[in-house]
């Protein structure tokens, strides 16, 4: 993969996952309840027990990662750092197998699907992957 | 312009004011969240009431004209607050102590549940709207009401036939006729009246739970009481 590509497409996935969850912490930190409409199990899985873990909201680390990721990609615009694909694989892992923990939480334990929080699960995963193929497979 | 400043100066903007989007939106949606208009209602008619409805004798013209059946509070009171709420759903059980808070707090408030079992996420809502429907024809709406939000994370895990036998556990406990309570539970009209509740609630704009109206107004789910206590008197 080319890293203008690869970095392009992170670039954009943060954006969208830093949105993402900036909408869910600011709605955690109103008290208020992201508004999915009637089909969806948004109330069920934000207000859970889940969605903090030590009193602090699981969406503010999610929003610090996409703003860091972000900003990593326009860093990498900036100058090319070579360390920026391992960096951001070593980062995107472990969201990665947290983004898996809570969709399995989602699917299995409280049994709702939450559709902004699947939507972060999507877009830590494409990271990770994108990220793992620029630092193994990167060409100019 | 220096390239990299340029880069930068872009991230930056776009964080920023994005990001002020995302705020406004939520903080829009918390704090003005405007009902449909009265006016907008459909006049589809709603199915006929029964001789089980209760009349409050408010005559604020802001109060959303419903049927009521179920009622907490001072029904003289200025403030009308009507919760459509699901049994199943954890944002309405959120919202209940601060509407028991409210009503014990202040005199001049009163509370109406409607029924909006969200069928299609919450398998055992409509079931239990029949419980304390039929609890209610007994005198018991609200213990039952009670009852059954307490243990809402425990039933909602539970295999159908548990989640029956403990809703007639419930009624045992509550000294309820229990034949009386197995027959209203499953009784058409019982159906109707939580029909008739959804179909209200439908044509007041509301698309999921709890749907909340001060005075006619929605306003959003807060966890915290002093929020949605001032949610409460912005639209008093």
């Amino acid at each position: 993969m080319k890293y203008k590509t690869g970095f392009i497409l992170i670039l954009i996935l943060s954006f969208a996952g830093f949105l993402d969850s900036l909408y869910l912490t600011f709605n955690h930190l109103y008290g208020a309840i992201p508004d999915c409409g009637v089909v969806d199990g948004c109330d069920t899985v934000t207000t859970s027990e889940y969605s903090e873990i030590a009193g602090i909201p699981i969406a503010i680390p999610g929003t610090l990662f996409y703003l860091f990721v972000f900003l990593m990609s326009v860093l990498w615009f900036d100058k090319q750092p070579k360390w920026i694909p391992t960096l951001l694989t070593g980062l995107a892992f472990p969201a990665f197998l947290f983004s898996a923990w809570l969709v399995y939480l989602q699917l299995f334990v409280i049994e709702a699907i939450c559709i902004f929080c699947m939507f972060s699960a999507f877009t830590s995963t494409s990271i990770f992957i994108i990220s793992a193929l620029l630092k193994f497979k990167g060409t100019q | 312009m220096n390239k990299s400043l340029l880069i930068w100066a872009s991230a930056i903007i776009l964080l920023v004011v994005s990001g002020y989007v995302v705020y406004s939106v939520v903080k829009s949606d918390s704090a003005n969240a405007q009902s449909p208009a009265q006016s907008e209602r459909q006049a589809e008619p709603t199915a006929e009431p029964s001789a089980h409805y209760t009349s409050v004798s408010s005559t604020n013209p802001e109060h959303l004209e419903i049927d009521i059946r179920w009622v907490k509070g001072n029904p003289e009171g200025d403030i009308q607050i009507v919760k459509f709420s699901d049994f199943q759903c954890p944002a309405c059980n959120i919202v209940r102590p601060h509407l028991d808070r409210i009503v014990n707090e202040r005199d001049d408030v009163y509370v109406v549940y409607k029924h909006f079992p969200l069928r299609g996420s919450h398998m055992y809502a409509l079931p239990a709207a029949q419980a304390a429907e039929a609890a209610g024809r007994q005198g018991n709406f609200w213990d039952m009401h009670n009852k059954i939000f307490a243990d809402q994370s425990q039933w909602s895990r539970e295999t159908g036939q548990q989640v029956m036998n403990r809703f007639r556990r419930y009624a045992s406990e509550l000294d309820l006729n229990s034949e009386q309570f197995e027959a209203d539970m499953l009784s058409d009209e019982v159906m109707r009246i939580v029909m008739n509740d959804q179909q209200e609630g439908g044509n007041l704009g509301v698309r999921s739970v709890p749907g909340v109206f001060v005075n006619g107004k929605t306003i959003p789910n807060y966890r915290i009481y002093n929020d949605f206590l001032n949610a409460v008197l912005e639209h008093k």
